[in-house]
């Protein structure tokens, strides 16, 4: 990470001066996104814990999974900083710890409860989760997942989203342009 | 609001008891803050004899339906993040079994409070110590607004010290309980949390679009009462505190505060404007460039105000 500080000086536009709540935002934009990029770079899952460590799971289940998570978002209306952050509790859970098939839809809802939690304003209630699962699993395993989540990943759930970069990026993508492009904010 | 100092032993349910007692002993209650944020006790660890601060995150009873609640999981992913000689360290999070559904954070132990340390008969030399106190208060909230995390509840019970041979060895900023983690572009968020004697006056007057300034405001308020040995701002209620910031600082016009007449109107029945007092008249202990950094924390306007990084710069703290 030590080369993200060079980067600072390569800066050519200014894009946070334009910005219109900044405060006293722009004078610590850059550093801010130095620190995301190295507290990304800390917290990143594995690449490999497919091939390494499960044994039951597969990648075409964890990406059932995650399809399944983008349903369950769409359906009680989420926001997508809950659902990234919800594949990244699922892939640093999966990265250390061995998950055997049955309990993969149980770690997905799970993260997804925690994720809403923190990034929701109003967050689904916890029956709401059990319910989209087909009642497959009760609160208190719901329960007990988390903690065991929670105490795996220690609590760190500030982690930089590919969200986090998408808004930045667009802003970037759109310094050079006099009018703003309303459609890019979809994406984000 | 205010701190009740009672010591002794923390009241703790049996089953906090057991979560506890086979790795720690010899516990001692430092500050109680009313059951939402925890009492804080201090214990010794068994294995190594260390002493250690803890404090337990109960989950409100109407909340324990849905887990692990917002509060605390926004609080601990914060310590988390946080590493600085500044900021008090989050040693662990104990793993709790099945039954007990409480958090319990161990962090260092650090003696004193400002709170107490204001309260205690000796006077402060601020002279001395206002110096190497702001430096290591504003490092410590440099690298938080770096990280994007707003403090929120600054006061002098929040910021520990612990001295040796009358200088400041150590100095930490605590309670995270309201901080806030603040992502471009910048949203509205809650102005209720924090003591109004501390609170900025963007705060008090309802802006919800703040940021990092807030927390230099509250350091400048602690600064001054250093020197005043006093709070700077009595009262128990926002309007009280505003009133008390207007008749020091004067009130805001939209030459020193751009847009404030516009999102809160009652500013222009101030015809004329109070007018500022002197600062240099009000802290005749300080000197000038310790009055100048002073009214540049006090700044009414918080895009204005100074940041922690420049106040770093200031000529008050250059060594």
């Amino acid at each position: 990470c030590e080369k993200l500080r060079d980067s600072v000086d390569l800066g050519i536009v200014d894009i946070d001066s334009k910005l219109k709540d900044s405060l006293v935002w722009t004078s610590y934009a850059p550093d801010i996104y130095n620190s995301i990029h190295v507290r990304e770079c800390e917290r990143r899952p594995s690449a490999d814990y497919m091939e390494k460590l499960q044994q039951d799971i597969t990648p075409t289940m964890r990406g059932i999974l995650v399809d399944w998570l983008v349903e369950v978002t769409e359906e009680y209306q989420l926001v997508p900083d809950t659902l990234y952050l919800a594949v990244n509790l699922i892939d640093r859970f999966l990265s250390q710890r061995l998950v055997a098939k049955q309990m993969l839809q149980l770690l997905g809802i799970t993260c997804m409860l925690i994720s809403s939690k923190y990034e929701e304003i109003l967050a689904p209630p916890l029956q709401d989760f059990c319910d989209i699962t087909d009642n497959t699993y009760s609160k208190q395993q719901v329960l007990k997942m988390e903690k065991e989540v929670l105490n795996l990943l220690h609590f760190q759930l500030a982690v930089p989203t590919i969200k986090t970069f998408l808004r930045r990026f667009i802003v970037v993508a759109q310094s050079s342009f006099k009018v703003v492009y309303d459609e890019l904010e979809f994406i984000a | 609001m205010e701190e009740i100092v009672h010591l002794g032993i923390p009241f703790l349910t049996p089953d906090q008891w057991d979560v506890i007692t086979p790795a720690y002993k010899d516990f001692e209650l430092i500050r109680s803050e009313g059951p939402r944020f925890g009492d804080m006790f201090k214990c010794k660890l068994k294995s190594t004899k260390e002493v250690v601060a803890m404090k337990i995150l109960t989950i409100p009873e109407d909340q324990k339906s849905n887990g692990i609640p917002y509060s605390i999981l926004n609080h601990v992913s914060i310590l988390k993040t946080l590493n600085h000689p500044n900021i008090l360290k989050l040693h662990t999070v104990l793993r709790t079994d099945l039954d007990v559904e409480d958090v319990f954070l161990v962090f260092e132990y650090i003696d004193v409070s400002l709170k107490k340390f204001l309260a205690t008969p000796f006077p402060i030399d601020v002279i001395k110590l206002g110096k190497p106190f702001l430096r290591q208060a504003l490092s410590g909230l440099a690298y938080l607004h770096v990280q994007k995390i707003i403090h929120r509840n600054l006061k002098p019970n929040n910021i520990l010290l612990s001295f040796q041979n009358h200088e400041i060895s150590k100095l930490k900023l605590t309670d995270f309980g309201v901080a806030k983690s603040i992502e471009p572009p910048l949203s509205p968020y809650s102005i209720n949390m924090g003591n109004p004697c501390y609170k900025a006056p963007e705060l008090l007057l309802g802006f919800t679009n703040y940021s990092t300034a807030v927390d230099i405001w509250s350091m400048g308020c602690i600064f001054a009462e250093m020197i005043k040995l006093q709070p700077l701002f009595i009262g128990n209620d926002g309007p009280k505190i505003l009133t008390e910031i207007f008749c020091l600082l004067g009130t805001p016009t939209e030459e020193n505060w751009p847009g404030v007449a516009s999102l809160c109107s009652f500013i222009q029945a101030f015809d004329p404007p109070i007018k500022p007092k002197d600062l240099a008249a009000e802290f005749p202990k300080l000197e000038p460039d310790g009055l100048d950094l002073l009214s540049r924390m006090l700044c009414l306007c918080p895009n204005s105000r100074i940041s922690a990084v420049e106040a770093l710069e200031h000529p008050y703290l250059r060594p």
